[in-house]
């Protein structure tokens, strides 16, 4: 094991690696800390570029992007109180007031710390977990993948912030769009309606570009503006006594991390849940919860390690059964599948060396961009000062002529545009994104193996509770749809005692 | 504002849409074999009852409330919000600038639409001065020329129009 850990490290310290790794970590402290864009747009935008590059050169590149993200986004947390990311909102609630009282840097030097830390700590906890999900996936056939792929989107649609039905919806509509093309099954071209371009399908990267990238930019040309109005309130002082209130609160980091690399294992949850989990936990766990809130550092620390955890654990679900952990993930898989790294199993036996040094360039990335940040923090946030009417022009541009460049198709651009005013539509009336996205990317999958396993069972469905493992996956996916209704029932179970006291106090 | 169920009739618009792309997906589904179908007709039945249920969940009844606590207690109502002018308009000049410069790409190529579009965009939408928005333009259409034509040595669409110059 220590032989593939090792080669992993000797890919990535490759002078083209390290190159393109600190390029991806530049990239990713700016979109980070741009409000709206965060990772899954700079993945986006990137995987056309990313074309013509060695695989594992890519994965340098997006490593070091994802690692970067969360360290962007907590800077304009902290000093705009416009969080980079959703997940750094929970930072935004003691790191601004610690700002406004101008220990700015003071919170900054915290998160940066916080962040190389619990990164650290999710690594480990992928090392460990990863020769083991090699032999777990080995027990997957195709009944399996496919219970599994209908699992993905129910647990990201179960976990679409009470927006259940809606995101079964944008899953189910994913899907029909997966649907789209030549059938690899009966051979059959189905829902072109006679556009020759279709007969491949809707393809994965122009629309994923189109539903993060153009539709966050449609959303910023609407509201108009600049993202940040005010640069009086940057104030950058004590940032290494930041550094150091990390060390002296280890108890915090921990339950951050281990809070991250949890939640981030499971595909869909995402780091917004990680973040604020682990917020409330330590807010629960403190000696003085009151100070929360008021610009308490542990109300930094703690969201910022549990960000940066999840993105590393994020990885296995995403690796080893092609579920991603959520947006950025979803992207992500994109790229992996642009470069010809078909995640799943056969990934983890096939493409360990690869795997591994993503992993160390994600580690390398949040760590890098740590220090990286702590020296640009005044430059980054000035970057959330540019009009909408400028960066929104730039990043469609380059949206467009990216999506086109993927494989010189035309159609692409049209795919993009389309997929940008779907984005904003979802956007507008408030159905999850996310669903669609993990449809895009499973429904081949789930299509192919159902038929495998109608194959393998003479079209009889009792090979779904014949297998354990699908039986097990089949009770996951009922007790998933089932959980509203439950969590109904155990709220009135818990009122029911209270009413009843009522009259007696 | 017309209502149906105690619900403007707008804010049944999305699901209603998507109902019947549903429904013509269906339908065109059963054209085809059965193994070909089987996959997208179960998927377009299943949209079908959901969508249903999200239709419901949009009334005030006492069902359409209880369905919307159970499985949709998160959805932000987008009351109001759909019928302001001036957010209407804004929405619709966002994407027809979208629209306008894909179809530019479509037809005058991507060397040309690109400068075109952000010197267009920081002009009227922006109300730069003519140096600025000439300068990011030619600054725009140079850095996708080296990025995608140089660095990734790829031939960047010349465009519908201009295919034969």
């Amino acid at each position: 094991m220590l032989h593939v850990w090792l080669s992993g490290i000797e890919s990535l310290l490759q002078l083209r690696e390290l190159m393109f790794l600190a390029l991806g970590m530049a990239i990713g402290l700016v979109f980070g800390a741009i409000p709206g864009l965060g990772g899954s747009t700079a993945l986006a935008l990137l995987m056309p570029l990313t074309y013509g590059l060695e695989p594992f050169t890519a994965l340098a590149l997006s490593g070091g992007v994802m690692g970067a993200v969360p360290m962007g986004g907590s800077i304009t947390a902290i000093l705009l109180n416009a969080p980079g990311t959703a997940p750094n909102a929970a930072t935004c609630i003691d790191g601004y007031p610690l700002a406004q009282q101008g220990k700015a840097g003071l919170a900054i030097g915290a998160a940066a710390s916080a962040n190389s830390l619990g990164g650290i700590i999710g690594t480990i906890s992928v090392l460990a977990v990863l020769p083991i999900a090699k032999e777990l996936v080995l027990l997957f056939g195709p009944p399996e993948f496919f219970l599994l792929a209908i699992l993905g989107l129910v647990v990201v649609a179960t976990t679409s912030r009470g927006k259940m039905l809606r995101g079964l919806i944008t899953g189910g509509f994913g899907l029909m769009i997966a649907f789209i093309g030549y059938n690899n099954v009966s051979g059959d071209v189905r829902f072109t309606y006679g556009v020759e371009y279709l007969w491949d399908g809707v393809r994965l990267v122009p629309a994923l570009i189109g539903l993060f990238a153009v539709a966050e930019m449609i959303n910023l040309m609407v509201k108009g503006g600049t993202v940040a109005r005010d640069a009086g309130t940057v104030k950058i002082t004590r940032m290494m006594s930041g550094v150091m209130e990390t060390f002296r609160h280890p108890a915090t980091v921990l339950r951050g991390s281990i809070v991250g690399t949890v939640v981030g294992a499971i595909p869909g949850v995402g780091g917004v849940v990680a973040s604020f989990l682990s917020y409330s936990l330590t807010v629960q766990a403190s000696k003085d919860p009151d100070s929360f809130g008021k610009g308490n550092i542990e109300g930094v620390i703690a969201p910022e390690a549990a960000i940066n955890a999840k993105d590393g654990s994020a990885l296995i679900p995403t690796l080893a059964f092609g579920i991603p952990g959520g947006a950025e993930m979803a992207v992500f898989l994109g790229i992996l599948v642009l470069h010809g790294l078909q995640p799943g199993p056969l990934m983890l036996i096939q493409n360990q060396t690869e795997i591994y040094g993503l992993v160390w360039a994600l580690t390398a990335s949040c760590i890098l961009a740590s220090c990286v940040g702590l020296l640009l923090v005044r430059p980054l946030a000035m970057v959330t000062l540019v009009d909408s009417e400028i960066l929104a022009p730039v990043v469609i541009c380059i949206a467009l002529v990216g999506s086109f460049a993927i494989d010189g198709q035309i159609g692409n651009v049209v795919i993009t545009a389309v997929f940008g005013i779907l984005g904003y539509l979802m956007l507008r009336f408030d159905y999850p994104r996310l669903t669609v996205v993990v449809a895009l990317v499973l429904g081949g999958t789930a299509e192919r193996s159902f038929h495998q396993t109608m194959m393998m069972n003479n079209g009889g469905w009792s090979i779904f509770v014949d297998r354990w493992v699908s039986a097990l996956l089949l009770a996951a996916i009922v007790i998933l749809l089932g959980s509203p209704a439950l969590r109904m029932l155990v709220h009135r179970l818990r009122a029911r005692p209270i009413a009843a006291e009522k009259p007696q106090t | 504002m017309r209502r149906a169920f105690g619900t403007p009739i707008v804010d049944y618009l999305p699901a209603l849409v998507l109902w019947l792309l549903t429904a013509a997906y269906l339908i065109t589904a059963y054209g085809y074999d059965a193994e070909s179908r089987v996959m997208p007709a179960l998927v377009a039945w299943a949209m079908l009852l959901l969508l249903l249920l999200d239709l419901i969940s949009r009334t005030q009844t006492r069902f359409g409330q209880a369905l919307t606590r159970w499985l949709n207690p998160g959805a932000a109502q987008v009351k109001g919000a759909s019928t302001d002018p001036n957010m209407t308009r804004k929405q619709f000049a966002a994407v027809l600038w979208l629209a306008g410069f894909a179809t530019a790409l479509l037809l005058i190529g991507v060397l040309y639409a690109v400068p075109v579009y952000v010197f267009a965009s920081l002009r009227l939408r922006g109300r730069r001065s003519y140096l600025v928005c000439l300068t990011a333009g030619a600054g725009m259409a140079l850095l996708v020329w080296l990025l995608f034509a140089m660095l990734l040595q790829l031939n960047l669409y010349p465009g519908l129009l201009l295919q034969g110059v």
